[in-house]
């Protein structure tokens, strides 16, 4: 991972944020989060003699959502995307007319094979990672259309949108221009140590020194994606767990000049996104309301998988 | 018997046949959708019940202010629009996402209710109905739907009062108790099925709620008005005005309801007209001091009444207290019946004179036992016998004729108001007891003239008290109420408590009209049908306005009734 300070990292940084006051003062509008669901619904037995192969099949449902915020209240910002069909080592099956079938029922028909995987392409294994794989690629896939027909819509206006985790998987980098994305979890230190543990320590209201960071592994040839970052904490951790109410947000590299400007502006309505909260949820100390809702909306429009599982096998 | 090949004689299905009807036209459209049906997996929509969300609003800019509430009647169109549902409102609930009370109050930065935050959490208000009843007749949980407000031809086929196309259900005529006014503003004539009212399928008409508040009396006299008006019967009225002026006055036009817009448009709607009384004829019981006058409040001509021996005997009874009539008493009366029955006894003065010289024979005599009862009964038996004329002055005369009410010259449409509230408890039982029992005979008699008599009394539980207490006149009561439907004699009663009057008068009524009722009667056996919803609505009920639950409809209603046709006896003021 490269990364570049923009502010200096020898202090953390309050944000200037009276609750009082400031409590309904976020700029943001729009809110994006997706969901996905896969289900093994069976398997095709395929006889290469002399190798047997066992085929996964996996049904599966992607959807994404934006919602707007019009007067304090939420409404579907356009129809959301979903898309539900079935995961497969198409190549393998036999009889391809099975396939047909099932698009013949509306499910769109995706083939694993063109998955990244790291196992030999025939093993049964090897072919359910690759398809849980997919649904992930498949899921932001959508997220990203959606986002990008989003952001030709001159009716947003100088609008942010709020998107659920990393911006590191959208490429279009004029939609990313005008997204804030928001990491909930972390699995990467971006600092040594000692500049990590004063970001772990931070009370509420303070937020990090702003960077810029690239994957190392990014492939250039796709165009390199580079984003401005910084922490912020929601809330007051009180001795508790260290990431308590803590986010990693990202915006476009476009405002690396004016880093202190923007993560300033963004942090202040992001303490403001906080409310209402979700206790006593899990993760309830990270949730921004919007996209809770966002989140809401999505399981109502994609079904459980109890109902997946019922009308697969039933 | 039917062979294979010949045309089968098919059931009388219930069942509506899709085509019959077109759905649309039991909505109204204007108001647009209001809401979609839903279950979920822990509340399920029943046959009996189900439950929508309300939706943003959608109507026409020019549709009228929407304001669901409590006792609203809803449409639900199923989806493919083969059927609708409707349904009575009896619960809405607000839900929020809010996972704790404690998660809002964080959420006001620890406790400022001052702080607004910039999305206001989500809220659905989920409203739960009693299902009415459907176009397809068929019991069965009700689908996915749209839900609408009804129009005036839907509230109509939800309460029954028509069928599919519009055309009548009632075996009777139909008799408007009041107008329905629903959430989109839409307002229904309400109308009870008049063989249902006065006979023959059922009978009687129930009024409760707290004196003052709601309009009991008012509500049974627009009530009588609307039956004489609309009934095909011959059927004429007795009216007990037991309390102050109430009743003394219907023969007078109300300047009330004249003034009123929304009673004058409802009296045009439900073709009642808003006039007095006519044909009332008055009587009270006569005035001690005044051979002509009567003991009434009424100020206006009124007929005077006094009963002699021949009269009352049959209810001498009810003067009695109920310790006091014991198996004694009723031998030593049994013998006093006797001697009237063999001509020996023909007025009340002879009555006493004839039992003291018995007494006295058998003092004479040193017998204590006078036909066999103790001396001490008859002592005691004669010392309440005289004290009666002197206590019921006027209304029991100890020599002489007595002056009858004129029964047998009532005839279609008319009205007697018999005023008894200057009289003792004990003397208004002895009135109302004679005149149900004379009207009993009236209507038992073969080739009557009329087809129902409506007697109307407030007040009820004190003529027929809940409990274990039995009296001659509620035990008549009760039996009134079970053959009454046949024999055409009808009790339209009020009172206060509908807990306080004897459950099965209660029952056997067809017609119950709730006004404003309080929250310790709403506890009793009564309302257990009623939710939580609905009793608090009754608790806060606006005069005007009643909950009328009747035998055919399937769940009770809120109607509003106009000012009655007749003036108040308190508003009267002599010219």
């Amino acid at each position: 991972m490269q990364v570049v300070l923009l502010e200096s990292a020898n202090s953390v940084y309050d944000v200037p944020y009276d609750c009082r006051k400031d409590s309904n003062c976020s700029e943001f509008r729009f809110f994006e989060d997706g969901r996905q669901r896969t289900l093994q619904i069976g398997y095709i037995r395929a006889d290469y003699k002399p190798n047997l192969v066992l085929i996964p099949v996996h049904f599966f449902v992607v959807a994404a959502v934006i919602l707007e915020r019009q007067d304090r209240h939420l409404k579907l910002w356009k129809e959301p995307r979903v898309d539900q069909g079935i995961f497969i080592a198409r190549s393998l099956v036999p009889d391809q007319s099975v396939l047909d079938e099932f698009a013949q029922s509306g499910l769109s028909i995706v083939d694993t094979e063109t998955a990244t995987g790291t196992g030999a392409p025939m093993d049964y294994y090897e072919m359910r990672r690759r398809a849980l794989n997919r649904a992930k690629t498949h899921r932001l896939a959508l997220e990203q259309q959606l986002i990008t027909e989003w952001r030709g819509d001159p009716g947003i206006g100088d609008g942010f949108l709020v998107v659920d985790g990393t911006l590191m998987n959208i490429r279009d980098e004029r939609s990313v221009e005008r997204c804030v994305g928001v990491s909930r979890s972390f699995g990467n230190r971006y600092f040594d140590i000692p500049q990590h543990n004063r970001i772990m320590q931070m009370s509420e209201r303070q937020r990090s020194w702003a960077f810029r960071f690239h994957d190392e592994q990014d492939d250039l040839r796709e165009g390199a994606r580079e984003r401005m970052s910084w922490y912020l904490r929601l809330r007051e951790r009180c001795h508790g767990d260290p990431e308590f109410g803590l986010l990693r947000i990202e915006i476009a590299k476009k405002y690396v000049n004016e880093a202190q400007v923007y993560a300033e502006r963004f942090s202040r309505s992001l303490l403001s996104e906080r409310f209402p909260t979700a206790y006593p949820t899990p993760r309830w100390d990270k949730h921004l309301y919007p996209l809770g809702v966002c989140d809401s909306y999505l399981s109502s429009v994609v079904p459980s998988m109890s109902t997946i599982t019922a009308s697969m096998r039933g | 018997m039917a062979t294979i090949g010949e045309p089968q004689t098919t059931l009388d299905t219930p069942t509506h046949l899709p085509g019959q009807w077109q759905s649309d036209s039991f909505l109204n459209a204007n108001a647009g959708t209001i809401g979609r049906t839903v279950s979920t997996k822990s509340e399920a929509n029943t046959s009996s019940r189900f439950s929508f969300w309300i939706g943003k609003t959608q109507q026409a800019p020019t549709a009228p202010d929407i304001g669901l509430e409590i006792g609203n009647i809803i449409a639900a169109q199923s989806d493919d629009k083969l059927d609708v549902t409707f349904g009575t409102i009896v619960e809405m609930r607000s839900y929020t996402d809010v996972e704790s009370f404690i998660a809002d109050y964080l959420s006001h930065n620890f406790g400022d209710a001052t702080i607004q935050v910039p999305t206001d959490v989500s809220e659905v208000v989920v409203v739960t109905c009693n299902v009415m009843r459907n176009l397809s007749l068929r019991t069965k949980p009700i689908g996915r739907s749209q839900v609408f407000f009804p129009s005036p031809l839907g509230i109509r086929y939800a309460y029954g009062i028509v069928d599919c196309t519009g055309a009548p259900q009632f075996a009777g005529a139909e008799i408007p108790i009041g107008m329905f006014e629903n959430g989109d503003g839409t307002v229904a004539s309400v109308a009870v099925d008049e063989h249902f009212v006065i006979g023959p399928e059922g009978a009687h008409v129930n009024v409760s709620g707290i004196s003052g508040l709601a309009s009991k009396t008012s509500a049974a006299q627009f009530f009588i008005k609307s039956l004489l008006t609309h009934t095909k019967k011959n059927a004429a009225v007795i009216m007990f005005n037991v309390k102050s002026r109430d009743l003394l006055y219907i023969d007078q036009p109300n300047g009330r309801a004249l003034a009123d817009p929304w009673s004058v448009a409802a009296y045009s709607t439900l073709g009642v007209p808003l006039e007095p009384f006519k044909n009332a004829r008055f009587f009270a019981p006569a005035d001690p001091n005044d051979p002509k006058g009567t003991q009434s409040l009424r100020t206006l001509p009124t007929e005077r009444f006094q009963w002699d021996l021949s009269l009352i005997r049959g209810d001498i009874q009810t003067l009695f207290d109920a310790e006091d009539w014991d198996d004694k008493t009723e031998g030593v009366w049994y013998r006093i019946s006797e001697q009237i029955d063999t001509g020996g006894i023909v007025s009340y003065a002879n009555m006493l004179a004839w039992i003291d010289k018995m007494i006295n024979q058998a003092s004479k005599n040193n017998t204590t036992t006078i036909f066999g009862q103790h001396i001490m009964t008859w002592n005691k038996v004669t010392a309440r016998l005289r004290m009666f004329p002197k206590r019921y002055k006027g209304l029991i005369t100890p020599a002489g004729m007595g002056v009858d009410i004129p029964w047998k010259e009532l005839k279609a449409n008319s009205i007697y108001v018999i005023d008894i509230q200057m009289l003792a408890d004990r003397a208004k039982k002895l009135v109302f007891g004679r005149a149900v029992r004379e009207l009993s005979d009236l209507m038992e008699t073969e080739g009557k003239a009329l087809d129902a008599i409506v007697v109307f009394v407030d007040e009820l539980n004190k003529f027929a008290p809940g409990g274990n207490v039995r009296t001659p006149l509620k035990s008549r009561l009760v039996d009134i109420t079970a053959r009454g439907r046949s024999m055409g004699l009808v009790l339209v009663g009020a009172e206060q408590f509908a807990s306080s009057v004897e459950k099965e008068i209660i029952e056997n009524c067809t017609t119950h009209l709730f006004g404003r009722t309080e929250a310790n009667e709403l506890r009793a056996a009564n309302y257990g049908s009623l939710t939580d919803e609905v009793k608090t609505k009754l608790m806060m009920l606006p005069q005007g306005s009643l909950l009328a639950k009747f035998a055919k409809f399937p769940q009770p209603i809120f109607v509003r009734f106009p000012y009655p046709p007749c003036l108040p006896g308190d508003q009267f003021k002599k010219a």
